[in-house]
């Protein structure tokens, strides 16, 4: 853990302290130990530690966590075979799916994303049991097994180690393809059959420093972007001439 | 372990492993004096870049590649600019053609597939008859067969086309329109396949067009350049398929691998070194053919879409 993970995690033990002077009130919170992460030409996916405090009840059975990426249209293709070979034959938009999902529970929890995404929304309150999980369709269920295949999804949930049951944390791998936006991080206390209370923080990904230029350069002004591509190769192919006749 | 985030593909590479991509591809211009455009667009695909991607930035790296080649062939006076002008104004209406067709194919959604049947084919058949010959000619090196007398073949209906003009450098009084259709066709090659096309050109140039040997490879690379250029720059207004980063990488790669293989070139005999470069065109084709026909890992795929 970094210095600055510590610091934070203090703050969050102390606020927690201050916050619930009664006995009974439940509370949660969560953190991450940076909000922001750049995209840089460098970027080759990263690392971030998710932490937080819980003040149980007696109820108190376990904790669930979830990261969702910022909403995306998903383009699902099926391959079938046409005069022997694999066409792209059907698709299927699936929009304002999370374009990152991944569920981390305290031992004892068995949650898996697919009972989180393209279902009813878990919220403080909810009775699990009365949730009414829909079958998910073979589209739905083929985004989960596309996009785990792309490291930006894992279906199955990830241990959420919990400490004394108050401290809890988890380490997080976010790949290089992750897509820029707002992801939100959340923790959910839970009973044996209800959501207790939740806590959410935010976390930033945004595209930085030459990847941004080139990025905006290259979808926004197609042209100019286009005659330095072509410019790049002149300058390069004259240097290499030069460089090869020695 | 290093790694390098390319701002259109948005996804992260090994830099190294791209540069040794370079490389192989710049050795074998060294070696063979083709581009290789043909084997780069499939290594490309291999570690996950998108199929337009890898076929428009392959046009942009090819194109710095055959300026520094061309340059030796114009200073040795082997190139003929008037054959070279009309091709490019063929290959800018072809390439104009083949990004137009490539959009459609990503809208339709089977750009991976079309881009693989046009490798399977055209490297199948270009793969396929250099082997003949290679092997025909290194016969003869040994001594098993007699060297057949080419003759150039007198194709009726090409001289009966229209518009006849003098290309003095090559020696040849022909219809404009045959440069100009053939320059159409490779220029399609271009922005489809993300290949120079001097795998087809020179063999046309020779065959086809009846030129002259010595300017068919200066030609070839000096019309090459403009309608890479052409690509290079289409590709990236209209479909956002050059990756400038990756381009970069190529380049560095390809100017280490032309020095290795010129020199590795010297020490192996020409009809040799033909042999190898039909074998190798003919492995890129066999392998894209089963990726075509074997049944995938898996049936679904997914494109997200900010």
């Amino acid at each position: 853990m970094t210095m600055i993970a510590r610091l934070r995690l203090l703050l969050v033990i102390v606020a927690l302290g201050f916050a619930a002077p009664a006995a009974q009130a439940s509370n949660v919170v969560v953190d991450l130990d940076r909000n922001d992460v750049d995209v840089t030409i460098t970027f080759g996916g990263t690392r971030l530690l998710l932490f937080g405090a819980v003040r149980p009840t007696d109820e108190t059975t376990g904790l669930l966590m979830t990261i969702e990426g910022p909403p995306v249209n998903a383009m699902v293709r099926r391959k079938g075979r046409l005069l022997g070979l694999w066409f792209n034959l059907e698709s299927q938009v699936l929009e304002d799916v999370s374009s990152y999902f991944q569920v981390f529970t305290t031992a004892g929890i068995d949650i898996a994303a697919s009972s989180i995404m393209f279902q009813p929304e878990l919220e403080p309150g909810v009775r699990l049991s009365e949730r009414r999980l829909k079958e998910l369709g073979p589209w739905q269920q083929a985004y989960l097994d596309t996009a785990e295949a792309k490291d930006l999804i894992v279906q199955d949930a990830q241990p959420l180690d919990w400490k004394a049951k108050t401290l809890f944390r988890a380490g997080l791998s976010l790949p290089s393809n992750v897509a820029p936006g707002r992801y939100r991080v959340r923790v959910h206390e839970l009973t044996s059959d209800r959501i207790i209370v939740s806590s959410t923080t935010y976390l930033e990904i945004r595209r930085a420093g030459l990847n941004a230029n080139l990025f905006a350069l290259a979808s926004q002004s197609p042209a100019y972007y286009g005659l330095i591509c072509v410019l790049l190769a002149i300058i390069s192919g004259f240097a290499a001439a030069r460089l090869l006749r020695r | 372990m290093l790694e390098l985030y390319l701002p259109v593909a948005q996804m992260s590479v090994n830099p190294f492993l791209i540069i040794g991509f370079g490389v192989v591809i710049g050795i074998m211009s060294g070696l063979f004096g083709v581009g290789g455009g043909f084997l780069l667009t499939p290594l490309l695909f291999m570690v996950g870049i998108p199929p337009s991607i890898a076929v428009g930035t392959s046009a942009n790296q090819i194109m710095a590649a055959s300026i520094s080649g061309v340059l030796a062939h114009l200073k040795e006076g082997n190139v003929d600019l008037r054959m070279g002008a009309v091709l490019t104004a063929g290959g800018f209406v072809g390439s104009g053609l083949g990004v137009m067709l490539l959009k459609l194919l990503i809208a339709l959604g089977q750009v991976d597939v079309a881009i693989k049947l046009f490798y399977v084919f055209f490297l199948g058949i270009v793969g396929l008859l250099m082997f003949i010959e290679s092997l025909r000619a290194y016969a003869v090196f040994l001594g098993w067969v007699k060297p057949s007398k080419r003759e150039r073949k007198n194709h009726g209906w090409i001289h009966g086309l229209p518009f006849r003009i003098r290309f003095p450098v090559s020696g040849r009084y022909i219809s404009v329109l045959l440069p100009l259709g053939l320059g159409c066709g490779i220029g399609m090659l271009t922005a489809l396949m993300g290949v120079g096309g001097g795998f087809v050109m020179v063999p046309a140039m020779i065959y086809l067009l009846g030129m002259p040997t010595l300017v068919v490879v200066g030609t070839s690379l000096f019309q090459i350049i403009f309608v890479t250029a052409n690509v290079t720059f289409l590709q990236a207004y209209a479909n956002q398929a050059v990756d400038i980063m990756l381009s970069v990488l190529l380049i560095i790669g390809g100017v280490v691998g032309a020095q290795v293989g010129a020199r590795v070139g010297k020490a192996m005999r020409g009809d040799q070194l033909r042999i190898l470069l039909a074998l190798i065109v003919l492995a890129v084709a066999i392998k894209i053919f089963f990726d075509l026909v074997l049944t995938p890992n898996s049936l679904y795929s997914l494109e997200l879409r900010g």
